[in-house]
């Protein structure tokens, strides 16, 4: 069975189509408030499925690092390598901890921010 | 992995914007050149509102964008429209739609660098380079 992320892919590319189906045939026509009525649609439905899979993603960042900050409190003996996880795990436990703080602990330091 | 650009400033932002503008009128005069002695003609459409996130960020006014027909003779054969610039992971994306099934073109060069359009057909796993060939091999379904 396919993730949660392949079968939201799936349905927005039906609907993409879908409209994208109509907006073609009004363009084709010359109705182009039909066609920008179409275009705007589609942008609406990039914006709510982004939202969507974003927020897979946010569950998905959380549950890893929920995971990788047990291991490590489960695990760490060594006062110097385990305090730094004790502020962490503080920070998940009143749910105070970053997201992006989250994600870097998952993740390698980036060096490069790009728009 | 190559240093781009460290901060996002409203010029950069305006910057991008123009650079969009270039890459789409080369990519149409680049069709329309592998379109000349043949049946079709290209011809600019309708343009399309540019207003994008970071533009309203830095309270950079709306603008426009060309869009592009194909015509075989005076039939319509497909519409050339871009989707946007800042889409995750590429320099800007297009959508080519037909009659017959759509396409998209994502731009993969890092910014201001030459383009590097890919063409997909729905399966985002197999894209193809943008090329004279490509784009007649995509288009023959709606040009046959």
């Amino acid at each position: 069975m396919s993730n949660i992320f392949d079968q939201l892919d799936k349905i927005y590319n039906e609907i993409d189509s879908d409209y994208m189906g109509k907006e073609i045939a009004a363009r084709s026509k010359g109705a182009h408030k039909k066609e920008a009525q179409y275009f705007n649609k589609r942008i609406f439905n990039d914006l709510a499925y982004f939202l969507f899979m974003f927020t897979r993603l946010e569950d998905r960042v959380r549950n890893l690092s929920d995971t990788l900050i047990d291991y490590k409190m489960a695990t760490l003996t060594d006062w110097k390598a385990r305090r730094v996880w004790e502020i962490i795990d503080r920070q998940k436990k009143n749910d105070s901890l970053h997201f992006m703080n989250r994600v870097a602990l998952l993740t390698q330091k980036a060096e490069l921010i790009t728009i | 992995m190559e240093k781009v650009e460290k901060e996002i400033s409203k010029q950069i932002v305006e910057k991008r914007v123009r650079d969009w503008k270039k890459r789409l009128a080369d990519l149409y005069s680049t069709i329309k050149l592998w379109l000349k002695d043949s049946e079709y003609t290209l011809m600019l459409g309708p343009k399309l509102p540019m207003f994008e996130g970071l533009m309203s960020q830095f309270h950079i006014p709306a603008t426009e964008v060309d869009t592009a027909d194909v015509y075989k003779n005076k039939n319509f054969m497909l519409a050339i429209k871009p989707r946007g610039l800042w889409v995750v992971g590429a320099n800007g994306r297009i959508d080519i739609l037909t009659t017959k099934g759509n396409y998209t073109l994502v731009d993969f060069a890092e910014q201001f660098k030459t383009p590097h359009w890919t063409l997909f057909n729905g399966d985002k796993n197999n894209g193809v380079e943008f090329n004279k060939q490509s784009f007649f091999t995509a288009s023959k379904v709606t040009f046959a």
